[in-house]
């Protein structure tokens, strides 16, 4: 310290009185006590000594004098932050002035004097930030060295202080056309146990503080690194929340905003919902983060939970689950900012709002806010709402799953297997077998055939409920899906563990019809998703019961599928059959065979094309004679119909129409003749539809085999004949002949002819097996075969399951008529 | 993989709780098992109550 400086100071202490003793105190106090004023020494109080600076600023960026604010983390360590706000008033402050019994310049009050911001007196700042008012004074106090710079009214104003005594008065330094305050500081080492700033520390709380204040400007330069970052949001805390939510999914685009003031507290609230599971609320008061919340928090929570489930249940969206506030909260993030003159600050930290005002406020005008967003946009508001019933839904789910397990603890203890299981006698597991299998008579059955030892029965039934107006709907009870549980016994879930399992091999047995395989589907489904190590470890198998008893004579043959039964009578009647073409040419042997395969693969095809309403007699006159085929596409078009034989007929057509137009041809996307002819515009020109006859396709190949052989089209269509000259055709076997007008006939007529001597009986259901049957053919291993669910397999039966399951209509029932007719198509 | 709940898209390593994206949509899973809420449609087409390959065979 030099001389003179050394004498100033004396100076200055010489002339301070009384009042000035109560200033040093103080002085005193703050560097006695730092932790009462800025929470505490350590990193968190030495990056507040920033916010402190900042937020002076940024009460002029709010106030509309200032546009931006600047901060540096100076090479020394020290700090500066700038603004081009009105800069602090440098005249005599005459109330101080008389106190000190001097001159002193309202700058070196605001440095020096506790609570003698600007902030106090009316009306210079509705509602402010920093620390209750203590702010800049605070920081001066606590540190080694700080400066300020005021550039007002065209003059440039200097103060130095070391640790919070000024270094001589105000200075006039120069002059300058620019304006606002700039403070340097260090904070002092002496009070601080870290004095080294981080920069994201600080960038972070600025960027929230841009975030807070709408369209203020702030800007972060680390001389040290060079790093730099400037923010600057318009849309504040709308774009808050977007942030917040940058790396989850959002569950509906729009954010919600609302802005309002009330008995001059003034709220702005921004949420927006996202995919996760978890609350991802900020509050402040006044910019200052309530982290423990308080009366603002309460007040927007309140009103939350209110208007969305006033509004879901008006809208009938809830089922019987009404959300709590928990599930509303949910995945919610939002922002609540309030502006509250006389903030009370309560709890723990001191951050937690106990204004009881402001709860009826928030609540009040952000309910009225919700309450009417949600009803001007539905498609918002249903979003919303399903979000919350999901997490209602989970928390239900959640206690049941638990509940549960409880329960099969409990059950477990007590030896309680379901009471519908007939367990298997050994307990060597991996030979251990459980069928569950569908229907009670058909239980009945399996019971009497199973191998007692090492193979257990669990019947279950399918339970019918009424789910919509017209249609009935299946279920697994919620009983025997307990039952399933225990018998497995590996558990669900989390809990699931495998070496528990009391069966090597888990075995469904459904019927072979439509309802069988729906059951069957919902019980992949349900190992799939809940003992997905049963599936993936290969343990769950499909068992495959014939759908045919052959009888011949005492011989009992049984045989599996639709297709299988064809093939084999098809064989057996072809072995002793001729075939009079009715020229007097006999077809047998090889010819014969190869004949009556190619009919009986064109047979489904034909069917295909009839059920379309298409004849083949009709379609036969469509036939190129050089190629054989038939037409594959029947094409719309206004009122006129086309047919073409292949795509590039087709193309070709669709170019010509376009080059007639001069109009790019439009498709309407349907794949059906359409119900009624369109009305012809004569403006819009009409759409083409274009009908794809797959089944032709098949047709056209078997037409070309059976031309081989030397049949053509017409020998399927029955011919227009006049008189009893006899039948066209002849089938032969042994003494019996059968006529026949057409060659679609044949393989019937000789499967009929393969049938006799045999009696073939259909099983309807597993229960119209008996007991020995049953064994015979699908419990016993040395003969029945069962197939092993691979992971493909019960995933396409989970799809399956979601298509019918689905709230989507026209696929579903899409997808049942197509499958209701092909029951093979339903096996996974 | 689609979870069959949110039908949020997800890689399999990065669950605990295959088929699901997570242990909660499992749990939401077996709730609606056990309040039988999974129902598939029984068919109420009547072809399907005959025998629809009967009459072919015996033709």
């Amino acid at each position: 310290m030099s001389n003179e400086e050394s004498s100033q100071k004396k100076k200055a202490n010489a002339e301070y009185g009384q009042s000035d003793l109560e200033h040093l105190s103080d002085l005193e106090h703050v560097r006695e006590r730092p932790s009462m004023y800025i929470g505490d020494t350590s990193n968190r109080g030495l990056h507040h000594l920033v916010y402190e600076v900042v937020d002076n600023s940024i009460d002029e960026a709010m106030a509309n004098y200032a546009t931006e604010v600047r901060v540096f983390i100076n090479p020394d360590g020290s700090v500066t932050v700038e603004d081009d706000g009105r800069g602090i008033p440098v005249e005599k402050h005459n109330q101080l002035s008389e106190q000190m019994d001097r001159d002193v310049s309202t700058l070196e009050g605001v440095m020096t004097v506790l609570k003698f911001g600007g902030k106090f007196s009316k009306g210079a700042y509705q509602t402010s930030g920093g620390l209750h008012g203590v702010g800049v004074t605070v920081v001066n106090f606590l540190s080694e060295w700080c400066e300020v710079e005021v550039c007002r009214d065209g003059h440039v104003y200097h103060q130095e202080y070391e640790r919070g005594i000024p270094k001589g008065d105000v200075r006039r330094v120069g002059t300058s056309d620019r304006r606002g305050t700039k403070s340097t500081f260090k904070p002092d080492p002496q009070i601080f146990s870290v004095t080294k700033f981080v920069y994201s520390t600080l960038a972070k709380r600025l960027q929230e503080l841009a975030f807070l204040n709408r369209g203020v400007k702030i800007s972060i330069t680390d001389m040290r690194t060079d790093e730099a970052d400037t923010f600057q949001y318009e849309q504040g805390i709308q774009e808050f929340v977007v942030w917040l939510n940058r790396a989850s999914e959002a569950v509906h685009q729009e954010v919600l905003y609302v802005e309002g003031e009330s008995e001059g507290v003034t709220v702005e609230i921004a949420l927006q919902y996202s995919g996760e599971y978890t609350e991802n609320v900020h509050s402040y008061v006044n910019n200052i983060t309530t982290t423990e919340g308080g009366t603002h928090l309460s007040g927007f929570r309140t009103a939350l939970t209110r208007s969305l489930n006033a509004y879901g249940k008006k809208q009938n969206l809830f089922k019987d689950l009404v959300p709590s506030g928990d599930d509303v909260r949910e995945g919610l993030t939002a922002v609540i900012s309030v502006r509250v003159p006389h903030p009370q600050f309560e709890g723990q930290t001191k951050t937690k709002l106990g204004n009881s005002e402001v709860e009826g406020i928030v609540n009040s005008l952000f309910g009225d806010y919700l309450s009417k967003f949600l009803e001007e946009n539905p498609k918002t508001a249903k979003q919303m709402i399903l979000k919350v019933i999901l997490a209602a839904e989970a928390r239900e789910s959640a206690r049941k799953a638990r509940q549960l397990i409880r329960e099969r603890k409990g059950a477990l203890a007590g030896g309680g297997l379901p009471g519908k299981l007939r367990d298997c006698s050994s307990k060597d597991v991996d030979k251990c077998e459980l069928y569950l299998v569908e229907g009670d008579s058909a239980g009945g059955s399996a019971e009497g055939g199973r191998l007692r030892e090492y193979q257990a029965i669990l019947p279950l039934r399918g339970k019918i409920i009424n789910a919509y107006k017209s249609r009935e709907d299946k279920v697994l009870a919620n009983e025997e899906v307990r039952s399933m549980i225990s018998a497995v016994g590996i558990g669900i879930g989390e809990d699931q563990d495998l070496s528990k399992r009391r069966y090597g091999r888990i075995v469904i047995m459904t019927d072979a019809d439509v309802d069988g395989s729906h059951i069957r589907t919902l019980l992949l489904t349900f190992f799939y998703r809940q003992m997905y190590e049963l599936i993936a470890q290969g343990h769950v198998y499909v068992a495959q019961p014939p759908l045919f008893r052959v009888r011949k004579g005492k011989e009992v043959n049984y045989v599996q599928t639709d297709e299988e039964m064809k093939t084999q009578l098809l064989e057996l009647g072809l072995s002793d059959c001729v075939f009079d073409a009715g020229n007097g040419e006999l077809v047998e042997g090889e010819r014969m065979e190869k004949l009556c395969r190619t009919l009986a693969a064109m047979e489904e095809s034909i069917v295909a094309l009839e059920r379309r309403g298409i004849s083949l007699k009709a379609h036969a006159v469509r036939q190129d004679p050089a190629t054989l085929e038939l037409p594959i596409f029947h094409v719309f078009l206004g009122i006129n119909e086309h047919w073409f034989n292949n795509r590039a007929a087709l193309e070709a057509f669709v170019e010509e129409q376009e080059k007639a137009t001069g109009k790019e041809v439009q498709l309407d996307g349907g794949t059906t003749p359409p119900e009624e002819v369109a009305e012809t515009n004569g403006h819009i020109a009409p759409r083409l539809r274009i009908v794809e006859l797959h089944e032709v396709r098949t047709i056209n190949t078997l037409l070309k085999d059976l031309s081989q052989l030397g049949f053509e089209i017409d020998s399927l269509i029955p011919e227009d004949r006049t008189g009893l000259e006899g039948s066209r055709y002849m089938l032969r076997r042994g003494e019996n002949e059968t006529g026949l007008d057409d060659l679609r006939g044949l393989p019937a007529a000789i499967r009929a002819a393969g049938e006799k001597g045999l009696q073939i009986t259909r099983f309807k259901g597993l229960g119209e097996m008996n007991a020995e049957e049953l064994r015979e053919t699908t419990l016993d291993p040395v003969n029945r075969t069962l197939l092993q669910v691979r992971m493909e397999d019960a995933g396409s039966a989970d799809e399956l399951f979601r298509v019918l399951m689905g709230d989507n209509v026209e696929p579903r029932r899409e997808f049942i008529q197509k499958h209701a007719l092909d029951v093979k198509n339903l096996d996974v | 993989m689609h979870c069959p709940i949110c039908n949020s898209q997800f890689e399999q390593h990065e669950t605990v709780a295959m088929p699901f994206c997570s242990d909660r949509c499992r749990q939401i899973d077996i709730g609606r098992w056990l309040e039988e809420g999974y129902s598939l449609p029984r068919i109420a087409d009547p072809e399907d109550d005959e025998e629809p390959d009967d009459d072919t065979l015996r033709n």
